[in-house]
Formats: C-alpha cells, structure tokens, sequence
C-alpha cells in the first residue's frame, strides 16, 4: 500500500501572537508559532487575543482576527466560518489572485487589500484598496476602494461607504507585513507604512521633499506596529506628519528646517 | 647605560599601568574622529535597539570626543550624540530614537548632503505630538439594515446643518418623516402620530427620548450624538423584530469605547451647553472599552438677558463599558442618568400677581435613568444570541402658575414610566440563505398620570387633552396603570434561487391590561435585480397597546383607569409598502418607496351621549338668539377611550444619495396623504404634509472648512379654523363657578345683543375640524465648521436663516365676512438662530 501523499504546504506564518491553533486535515490541534508552515485544509482559530498572518505563494499576505476561525483551503482560496479575516496582496494579479469563501458567496480580489468578516449569519465585506468581486447564490456584486457591503439574508445588501483608515482597522496593523528599514529611503518606508494604513501619503511642501529625498533609514522596526514605527522613524529624520481625510502628510517638525 | 637603567626602572614602575593606558587609547581609537553613524551600527550590532537615519546622522558626522562614560550602550551613545545637539529618545516597544536634543544648539549640518533651499513660503510649526484623528466611522451594527431602512451616518449627526448635536433633528428632512415641532425633535411618521413611534436605544424601549427644550437651550435628546454608532429609521414594520408602536422604529446602537488609547478625551463647547467624553481601553484588557460622558448646560451666568422666555436646562452622565469574556462572547453595560428642567419667570411685581401661584409661570422637571446589561453570544458559525436585560425610568412634572377659572387651582402634572424587562434574541443561519431570526421579550410597564386643572397655554385640541385643557374635572387626577407585556416573534428567510427572497414571519404580543393576543403576520419579499438594484414589497400587521407612556406624546387625554378603560383594545395598523433602490453613477443611489395603512380601532375620545350633553348644557342658561351650531351645543368629546378610530395614510417618497466625495447629501421629496375617521366625519390627520421637499448638502470647501446646508419645506399641517362663541365665562360665573341656583349666563353687549368672541381658549367647533391649513412650512440652516488642528475645531451654524415665522398661523375667524383672525403658533419654531461653538479632541 503506497503511503498517503501528504498535502502539500501552502502557506507559511509571518506572524503569531497569543492563542493560536492550528488542526491539519485528519489531526488533532496544535499550536503554531511564526516559520511554520500550513498545509492545504488546515483548520486556523484563534483565541481571544490570538492573531495570525501568514504568506501565501505570490506575496499575498492573510491576517486572521482573534475569535475568528478558517479553512486554508488551497494556496489561493481561504473559507471563513466566522471572524474577520484580511487579505493583502502584493503580488501579480495574475498569478495570486485570492478568494475568501463564506456562506453568502466568494470574494475575489482584483488586486487589493480586503476584509471579510462573519459574524452570525451576516458577512461583510470592506474594501480598502483595489476592488473586490464577491460572487454567489444571491448576491453579484462589485466593491471598490472605500466600499462596503454588509449580506445579511438573501437579498438583504446593504452597501455603504467606509473609511480606509482608522480604528476599524486597527487590528490589522498588529499582524503588519514585514518592512526592513535597514537601507531603506524614507519613501520606501513611507510607501509601506502608509499602505499599512490605508492611506496615501504626501510630502507637505517642497521643502519636506528636498530634505527627505536621499534619507536612509537604520535600525530595525521589528515588533512595531506600523503606526508606533511611523512615529518612531519620523521623528528621527527630523519630521513629524498629519493624517487629514485619507492622506498622511509628512512635514518638516519644528526647528529643522535649514 | 645609566639612562637605559633609569628607564628600564621607570617602566618597571610604571610596568602594571601599561594595560589600562592601552585599553584606553585603543577606545579613543575606537571613537574619537569615527563616524557617528559607525558607532551607532557597532551598538546595533551588540543588541541595542537604535533606530536613526541619515538626515540627523550623515555619514559625515564624526564623534567629537571620547564619551564619558563607556559602561552602558545607552550612556555611550547619548555621550557621542550630545555634542551634535542629538539625544536619544524612548520609542515604542523599547527602541531608542535618535533625535533632535531639546533646547540644544542646531545639528550640525551634514556636509555630505546639498542644502536644501528653505520654503519662505511655510510657516514654522508650533510642536505637535504624532497622533492620529479617529474618526468615528459608520460602520455595520446590529441596527437592522433592510432595504426598507432609512440610515442616518452618525457622523452626519454633527454635520448637517440644523442637527443641533441632538440624533432626532437629523431625521426630519428624511422621507416620511415631519417634524411636529422644531425644538425637541418629535416627528410624525407616514399618518402615525408621535405617540405611535417606538425609539429603541440598544435594542430597548425609551418611552420618552426627546428633552423638552426652548430657543434657547436644551435640543438635544436623551443621547450623546458622539456615543451613537448607527441610526436608522424604519417605517415599514417588515421586521418581524419590532413591535409595540404602529408607526415606526427608531434604531440607536452606541459604539464601544476606543481600544486604541488607554484614556481619550473629547468633546464641545457651545453657546449654551457642552459635554465631555472620556473613552479608552479598559484596564488589564486588550478588547474591553469603556466611555463615559456628561453633558449639560452652563449659560445661567448669562441667561438674565433671556429671563422673559423659558429657560431650560439639563445634566446628564452615561457610560458604557464593553469586554469580552471570551473569544465567542461579549458583554456590554449601558448607563445613563439625567435630569432636566424649565423654568419661566414671572418678571411682574409681587402685587401684580394675584391669579398667580408662585414665582415662576411655567416649571418643567424631569429625570431619567436607564441600565441595560447585553450580552452576545455566538457558540458556533451559524448562530448567534443576545440577551439584554433593561430598567428605565422616566418622571416629568410640568406646573403652570395661572390660576383656572374653573378649578381654581393652578396647573400640576406629574406622568411617570417605569419599565424592567428582558430580551432574548437568537439567528441561526440554516444554511445559505436560509435563516431564521426569533426572539422573546417580556416587559413590567409601570405608568401613572397625575394632573389637576389645566395649562393656560391655547391649544389645538378639540377635547379634552393631556395639558388639562376640556377636561371635567371632579377632582384631581391620580391614575396607574400596570402591565405585564410578553411578545415573541420569529422570521425565517426563504430564498428561491434567482427568483426572490421570502421571509415570513408572525409576531405574537400579549399583555395583561387588555388581556388581548395581537398576531402580527409580517412578509417581505426581496428580489436584487442585475448587480445594481434591488426591489423590495411586504406586508405588515402591527399592533400597539395603549399607555400613558405612549399618551403623553399625544394631544387628547383619555381616563386609561376610568369605567371604560376594560374597553380598550390594542390599535392596529396594516400596511403595504413596495420599494426599489438602485445605484447611480457618482456614488449616488436613488430609492422609491410607495405605501399604504389602513389604521384601525385608533383610541378615541368617545362623543357623550344626549343625557351627558343634557346634563352639561342643563348649567348654562341657553339664551333663546343663540345661534344653533355654537360649539357648546355639539356633542363634545369626552375622556372616555374608545378604540373605534379608524385612519388610513398613502404616500410616494424619494431619496436621492449620496454619500461620498468631496459633496454630499441628499434630496427627498415626499408626496403623501393621510385622514381620521373621527367624531363621524372624516377629517385629514394633524400631522398630514401632501407635499414635503428637502435638499441637504455637506461640502468640503478645503482641508480646514467643511459647509453644510439643509433646506425643508413642506404644506402646512391642517388645523381647525376659529369661529366666534357665545362668552359665558363672565366674572360671576368664576371659580367655584355659578353661584347655587344659578346657571352660566351668556353676556350681552350695551345693546342687548349676545356677545361673541373670538378666541384661542374657547373650544373649536368639531364641524370645522383641521378644515384648513397652517402656512406652508420652510426652513434653512447653514453650517461652517473650520479645522483649527488635529485637535480643535470651531463651528457655527444658523437655524432658520431667512426668519420665516413656522408653525406661526393666521389662524382665519370663518364666522363671516366681517370676523376677525388671530395670530397663534401652534407648535414651538425657531426664529432666526445663531448658535456657535468649539469641538475638541485629545
């Protein structure tokens, strides 16, 4: 009898924090911790204060939300029974496109981050960059940057609009992608961190541009979230920023300027 | 050779200390003259958590002199910074920042760079600290959000011009819905009256939500806008959910306090009165929030330049506090205590105040106090349940200092609620599609209605009314009332794949005052047609059991403990409702809705037979010229309830939205028509608008100026015309009345002739019944709100902007070509308002 082929490894976790647990098809759970690596039809939930992100093939990063609980179903398509759950990807459109399974339907990105999440018999999908196609028995819709769509029932849409940033979507900054900063420019880490963030971002004049144009980051922001390493990354380049609607402007702090 | 011996003994002196003035010059090798930026990398290297970059540390920068002290990392590198102008500052999770020292010379400028060139253009900055604004965000809550659901953002609470901080003067202007007043927020929606809405505030019953208020102070409601999370309005009854009120359900969910700080602090100032709200993360918790807020009034230091007018204020604190216990279940507290008064001066001397009792003309108090405990729970993927439990209180005391001729006391009216009850709530999700919502409530409603005589404000009732006004008093009154309520309802959704959704549904109320069971069949059908539209119909049964809780939003007064209470039974209302909405272009949609009610067995005051009308007439002394259709000789309504009122109510409504961009808002236009069977005729209802349009619009001008306009206008409400009277009331007929043997008497002119009078107290004649109509109603506010920082902003905002004189009527004499008109405001209305003041954000 040929021994069972095991499923193959489809994802691998960037990140664990708190209380997390994994069941691989056919096994008993177990806890997991950042390096390992997830097979398909693994079963993810966390705990209250448990959050995971993980990589899968492409560049698309997956942040699952405390209480929440998943199917890694294959390299691209993740279920979701209940939670929230975040989808970031930065990898070709081509060759990594996502979806998120629900009971409502499917919600594939065109090139996007995302959250879908599921409480009780409702699901709601947000969008916050890119646009989403959620497809299913009742329900054909298409969401862009900025757009929501909440599905409570057959027929029962209800689509509004939603900030890009902001504390609803805070606890994805916890579960942030990797950014190294050594030898980073300050644009770079900008372009991250931003992102991270749900925002664009902008130099406040042309002062502020000329000065950050060849700054080189170093150190490391391991462990910060986003928002802590912009705070800390700013203030020693001399700079502080603003967020005014959805834009972050970074500015020249006080007594800096030459 | 001596001198090699000398100098062989001098280093064999000096032989021990050799190591140490090596160890210390390989360090001043290792430091002085390096690049900073190298050192800084050594210390990364050996584990120190520095972050820098080149713009303060160029490549350039070399260490000046050997640092002091070489025992720490820390130390050895704040030492090599210093003399640079460069600290080391804490950074989050324990990293070390290499910034600009405080109150130090410039940093040297880094050579290696070129010099940027300075931006005359751009003012210094005043040091701020990195924090970000949250915004509250309108997000999904538990509010039901049908299609057949008008949402309010709870950010536009604030913003639209008019909304005056208070969430109930953000809805008028919505479809359907009529303001019957401006200060409070009261409304009338789709042929219902005020006291046919129900306010549900987390899911709970408030049986009086609006605050009693003047043009001066006091719009806001019950409720913090800052505190609210979703709004919603919901006329259509589909929801199997909602009950106990025929008209509509008004849906308040509170947010949860920010987790994101451990303590935040905000709040506004204005003209008249402010809150402050305190939120953050609850201690030892990485999900628990609390807030807690106050708010009140605080210009009685200036109010003496308003003492001829009502003087209202109030003080109220809530709080809540939301954790969860687990991962699959939350708990939240809601608390709210909060009292309220009005007062009106008497500014006339003492000796001029003999049918006055007291020293203010009009005295309001009120207090309220709320608990609600809920609790979420979701054991699995497709189940969810909720259980709230709630106590709420509610106590008014309205007084009048003018002494009735009648009764010869003054005016003292004291109404009390008291509610306790328990929800229980549970979805299950079957599978795709289908889903079932159930849930139970069972209530313990405690009322009471205490009145003697009657406020001597004119009215436009045509019986006796909740401000004492017609009624025949044998003494004061002192009525309770009280229930216990049990509903249950159960809507399961059915879908039938690409064709429709169906959820049926039934709710089952009983209570035990009318000892009735109202079935309430409920139905709503769901078709999404293309990726953009979605058509909606239904049918709804709902029912509502009389209370003083509920008839104290009302004009007529009803004896609900009298003989004829055990004849009351629930009012119920059908309704067909059929609606579409679809998505625009632009980020706008646009919605229809049409509906139809039929009202029936509506309380009313039952008409007096002819042995009362007899008895009534047998005390005056009926002058044999008076003119046979004089309103004494109708036959009055009295306090009686009878439930044999019937109503129907029609309407087409429109909204077109849109809610995003630099330009939002919304236009609606309803058209709707709505009339009572009442006293035998049939008579369109008080509240009745046929044709109401509003435009609002919210503009962000600049980063800093953001400007908001609302423009409403409507018909006029109906209203009963004035027609002259016989005068009765004349001095020898004043309190306690005919003298014995006596009769009222009419009086007559010098010429013998009865003398007739025109007048706002006298009872309108039921023939002319709301025979006509106020002036149309139009109103304007303009709001300019300017960003001072991240932390302030100012705003200020005019209400009513052109002046026009609302709810004002020249209410026209229809006696005959020679009467007279008066002049009467039937219903509290702006004048031109400037209201202004600062919001803050720490």
């Amino acid at each position: 009898v040929p021994p069972p082929i095991p499923p193959p490894v489809v994802a691998t976790v960037v990140r664990a924090i708190g209380p997390v647990r994994v069941a691989p098809r056919g096994s008993l759970s177990h806890a997991i911790a950042t390096g390992d690596t997830l097979t398909a039809g693994v079963v993810v939930e966390t705990m209250a204060g448990g959050r995971v992100s993980f990589q899968l093939p492409g560049g698309t990063f997956v942040r699952i939300d405390s209480g929440s609980r998943a199917v890694v179903e294959t390299a691209s398509r993740i279920g979701l029974e209940r939670g929230r759950v975040y989808i970031d990807r930065t990898g070709d459109a081509r060759t990594s496109v996502v979806e998120v399974s629900t009971q409502w339907g499917v919600v594939r990105d065109i090139g996007t981050q995302f959250e879908v999440a599921a409480a009780g018999p409702g699901v709601e999908v947000r969008v916050r960059e890119g646009q989403v196609q959620i497809d299913g028995p009742h329900v054909s819709e298409s969401l862009r940057r900025g757009e929501s769509l909440r599905i409570e029932g057959p027929g029962r849409l209800i689509r509004a609009t939603v900030a890009t940033h902001g504390q609803e979507w805070s606890w994805t900054e916890s579960l942030a992608s990797p950014f190294t900063i050594e030898g980073a420019s300050l644009e770079r880490f900008l372009n991250w961190a931003a992102r991270e963030r749900g925002l664009t971002w902008q130099f406040r004049d042309a002062a502020t541009r000329r000065e950050a144009a060849a700054v080189v980051l170093h150190g490391s922001i391991d462990g910060l979230t986003p928002s802590e390493a912009l705070d800390a990354v700013l203030s020693t380049c001399g700079m502080t920023y603003r967020v005014l609607d959805d834009r972050l402007v970074v500015t020249l702090a006080s007594g800096t300027r030459r | 050779m001596t001198r090699c011996i000398l100098a062989v003994a001098i280093l064999s002196v000096i032989g021990p200390a050799l190591p140490v003035s090596v160890a210390a010059q390989q360090r001043a090798d290792r430091f002085a003259g390096r690049p900073v930026a190298d050192v800084l990398r050594e210390l990364q290297e050996k584990g120190a958590p520095i972050i820098f970059s080149d713009r303060l540390v160029g490549p350039n920068l070399r260490v000046k002199a050997e640092p002091r002290r070489t025992s720490g990392m820390r130390e050895l590198a704040e030492d090599i910074l210093a003399p640079h102008g460069l600290a080391l500052a804490n950074g989050p999770r324990g990293s070390w920042l290499v910034v600009r020292a405080s109150k130090s010379p410039a940093p040297e400028p880094d050579r290696s760079k070129p010099l940027p060139q300075a931006d005359p253009g751009t003012p210094p900055r005043s040091p701020v600290r990195i924090e970000e604004n949250v915004e509250v965000m309108d997000r999904a809550g538990d509010v039901a959000r049908s299609p057949n659901v008008y949402t309010v953002a709870a950010a536009k609470v604030a913003e639209t011009a008019g909304g005056l901080e208070n969430v109930f003067q953000s809805l008028p202007g919505l479809p359907g819905i009529a303001a019957t007043k401006d200060h409070d927020g009261t409304f009338s929606v789709r042929g219902g009256g005020p006291e046919h809405n129900s306010v549900l505030f987390e899911g709970v019953q408030i049986h009086r939500p609006q605050r009693i208020a003047s043009d001066l102070a006091g719009q806001q409601s019950f409720v913090n806008p800052a505190t609210v999370e979703s709004l919603a309005v919901d006329a259509s009854g589909l929801d199997a959910r909602y009950g106990g009120r025929l008209s509509s359900a008004t849906l308040f969910e509170t947010r949860n306090g920010s987790t994101g700080r451990r303590l935040a602090v905000s709040g506004s100032a204005g003209l008249t009165s402010g809150d402050v709200l305190l939120e953050g993360r609850l201690p030892h918790t990485t999900t628990g929030s609390w807030w807690a807020t106050v708010r009140g009034t605080y210009y009685k230091v200036v109010a003496d330049r308003f003492k001829d007018g009502d003087i209202p204020s109030f003080l109220d604190f809530q709080f809540k506090v939301a954790v969860k216990p687990s991962s699959n279940t939350s708990l939240s507290l809601v608390g709210l205590t909060g009292g309220e008064t009005m007062v009106r001066p008497i500014l006339s001397p003492p000796d001029q105040r003999q049918s006055l009792a007291g020293d203010n003309l009009r005295e309001f108090h009120g207090n309220t106090q709320l608990a609600i405990a809920k609790l979420q729970w979701t054991p699995g993927p497709r189940v969810s349940t909720t259980t709230t439990v709630n106590a709420y209180t509610n106590m008014t005391r309205t007084q009048d200092a003018s002494i009735d001729w009648k009764t010869g006391v003054p005016f003292d009216r004291r109404i009390e609620v008291d509610d306790v009850g328990a929800h229980q709530r549970l979805s299950v999700a079957w599978s795709s599609g289908v889903v079932l919502d159930a849930g139970a409530e069972l209530h313990r409603i405690r009322s009471s209605w205490a009145m003697q005589a009657l406020s001597l404000v004119p009215s436009r009732s045509i019986g006796p009314d909740t401000l004492g006004r017609r009624i025949e008093y044998d003494g004061p009154i002192d009525a309770r009332l009280v229930r216990t309520a049990v509903g249950a309802w159960v809507q399961q959704s059915l879908p039938i794949p690409g064709v429709v959704v169906v959820e049926p549904g039934v709710r089952v109320d009983w209570n035990t005052w009318t000892d009735e069971t109202a079935v309430q069949p409920r139905l709503r059908l769901t078709r999404t047609i293309g990726r953009r539209s979605v058509l909606w119909g239904g049918l709804a049964w709902q029912a509502q059991t009389p209370g003083f809780e509920t008839m104290q939003h009302g004009i007529p007064y009803y004896d609900l403990a009298g003989p004829l209470a055990s004849d009351v039974r629930n009012e119920q209302m059908r309704q067909v409702v059929v609606g579409l909405d679809r998505m625009l272009p632009s980020a706008m949609t646009i919605r229809v809705e049409a509906y139809h009610r039929r009202f029936e067995r509506l309380l009313v005051q039952r008409v007096e037979t002819a042995f009362e009308r007899q008895q009534r007439l047998a005390l005056y002394d009926l002058p044999p010229d008076m003119p046979p259709d004089s309103a004494i000789l109708e036959f009055r309504p009295t306090v009686d309830p009878e439930s044999v009122g019937e109503g129907r109510a029609s309407g087409l409504e429109v909204l077109l939205d849109r809610n995003r961009g630099r330009v939002t808002g919304w236009i609606s236009y309803t058209l709707s028509k709505s009339d009572r069977e009442l006293f035998g005729r049939t008579v369109p209802f008080d509240f009745e608008r046929r044709h109401a349009l509003t435009l609002a619009v919210n503009v962000i001008l600049t980063s800093k100026v953001r400007a908001s306009v609302r423009s409403q206008h409507a018909s006029g409400f109906p209203i009963t015309p004035l027609h002259e009277e016989v005068v009765f009331n004349d001095d020898p007929n004043r309190f306690p009345g005919p003298p014995p043997g006596t009769l009222y008497r009419p009086a007559r002119r010098a010429d013998g002739s009865l003398f007739m009078h025109t007048g706002l107290y006298d009872e309108p004649r039921i023939s002319l019944l709301n025979s006509t109509r106020v002036a149309a109603y139009g109103r304007t506010d303009v709001r300019i709100t300017y960003t001072i920082d991240k932390r302030f902003e100012a705003y200020g905002e005019i209400v009513n902007l052109f002046d026009r004189e609302n709810f004002e009527v020249v209410l026209p004499d229809v006696t005959g070509p020679n009467g007279r008109s008066v002049t009467y405001r039937f219903a509290p209305a702006f004048p031109r308002l400037l209201t202004y003041g600062v919001r803050f954000k720490f």
